[in-house]
């Protein structure tokens, strides 16, 4: 019945060493992870309605980290590119289970979206900006603008190179620049 | 060169002025919440979602790292840590259970609360020897309102399905009845004690539609929430 590694009963200490492994590994795991939680479920907070779902979908990420982790990568800026990979599946399985919602997620998401509705008129301009982007672009701008990714990082996060992200960022920032009136600078 | 990185500086403050994020200020109750039921291995609340795997930063603050020596110096680990309250969910002095403890399942079916309502066509043995099994089958850390929490989560959703049976067969004593227990179900002391905020209101609103023989509403909750106990499933 019991699936942890120590078994029913008494057990030796030979026998406990693999679940000391285990709880050693994930306490090392936890304390990679832990400057992730917030930036992660801001991630969310920035793409999900209602925001209150944010929570679930950190912690659906956080079963897929824990589940893949041995696949995480050493160095910890890459860990946080793969970790927001990781999360951008888990918000776009999000969005495949929103469709299928019903009335009632219907109505929370109304009373949610009417409680967040952007009514800064700056904000209004930037986020038609953005939205003239293509999707993958928009998200390679912010996830560095607003979740703090460098542009390779956000690269990775959208399958890109290193390269490709840095001409693909540049590029829309020349477009939102347009979009937002600004004087287009000599970047890229 | 000067000007090109003032005008960055314009966009850049204007694209975060768009920043959805600025409207959201982060609950760290439902933070380290949100991290401590990360690996459930059953279908639970989305909210409350209780069986839990180490909680990374929760099992930080237990300081498990500094324990685990010693629990290989033990041959006899128990499920009951000693450890109370405030490291995993403020203002929950529960304590929290290790399921590496040899006597986990014993522990876990100890915390079975006998006054939990049942449909009468559930068999209350199978549910509760089910609903122990799955809870004693993940491995990690839990609180014991956790565990309680799942209890009344499997309990809620056979009146879920007692109330779809119901409705199916368009008797509507019987749907009103499991419609109320649901009523009721919202206001279960470890489901209340849990509420992170707007779980309860969500379970009201199930409520208020299968008073009002919104079968859509229902469904979605049991689709979403339910099918993890065989013998909660009323036909």
């Amino acid at each position: 019945m019991r699936r942890n590694s120590l078994g029913p009963g008494r057990v030796s200490t030979a026998e406990s060493a693999p679940a000391l492994t285990v709880a050693v590994d994930r306490v090392a795991f936890g304390i990679r992870l832990e400057p992730l939680m917030e930036p992660l479920l801001k991630y969310f907070a920035r793409r999900v309605l209602p925001r209150d779902d944010s929570y679930d979908c950190l912690s659906e990420t956080l079963t897929v980290l824990w589940t893949k982790r041995r696949a995480a990568p050493a160095d910890d800026t890459e860990l946080r590119a793969w970790s927001f990979g990781i999360a951008k599946n888990v918000l776009r399985n999000h969005e495949r289970a929103a469709r299928r919602r019903t009335r009632l997620a219907e109505k929370t998401r109304e009373s949610t979206e009417n409680a967040t509705a952007v009514n800064d008129e700056r904000a209004s301009r930037a986020v038609t900006a953005l939205d003239s982007l293509t999707p993958r672009d928009r998200e390679l701008v912010t996830l560095i603008v607003w979740d703090g990714l460098g542009v390779a990082e956000a690269g990775a996060v959208l399958g890109l190179s290193a390269p490709t992200a840095r001409t693909r960022y540049s590029r829309a920032r020349a477009v939102l620049r347009r979009a937002l009136d600004l004087p287009v600078s000599q970047e890229g | 060169m000067r000007a090109s990185v003032a005008h960055d500086d314009e966009l850049d403050v204007l694209l975060r002025s768009a920043d959805p994020s600025r409207s959201f200020t982060t609950d760290h109750r439902r933070l380290t919440a949100a991290v401590a039921s990360a690996g459930s291995a059953t279908r639970v609340p989305r909210r409350v979602r209780s069986r839990v795997w180490v909680a990374l930063a929760v099992a930080a603050a237990l300081g498990l790292g500094a324990t685990a020596p010693a629990v290989a110096d033990h041959i006899l680990v128990l499920s009951r840590t000693g450890q109370f309250g405030t490291a995993g969910t403020e203002g929950d002095s529960s304590e929290w259970l290790t399921s590496e403890g040899s006597d986990f399942a014993e522990v876990v079916d100890a915390t079975y609360p006998e006054w939990l309502p049942l449909p009468p066509a559930v068999d209350a043995n199978a549910f509760r020897r089910e609903t122990v099994e799955l809870l004693s089958a993940s491995s990690g850390y839990e609180q014991v309102s956790g565990v309680e929490v799942s209890f009344e989560h499997q309990a809620r959703c056979a009146w879920v399905y007692e109330w779809l049976a119901a409705d199916t067969v368009a008797d509507t004593q019987r749907a009103t009845a499991a419609a109320a227990m649901l009523q009721e179900s919202a206001h279960w002391p470890a489901t209340v004690a849990s509420d992170g905020g707007g779980f309860v209101d969500h379970l009201l609103d199930v409520a208020n539609a299968a008073a009002t023989g919104d079968r859509t509403v229902v469904e979605y909750q049991e689709q979403s929430e339910c099918g993890a106990i065989p013998s909660a499933r009323v036909e």
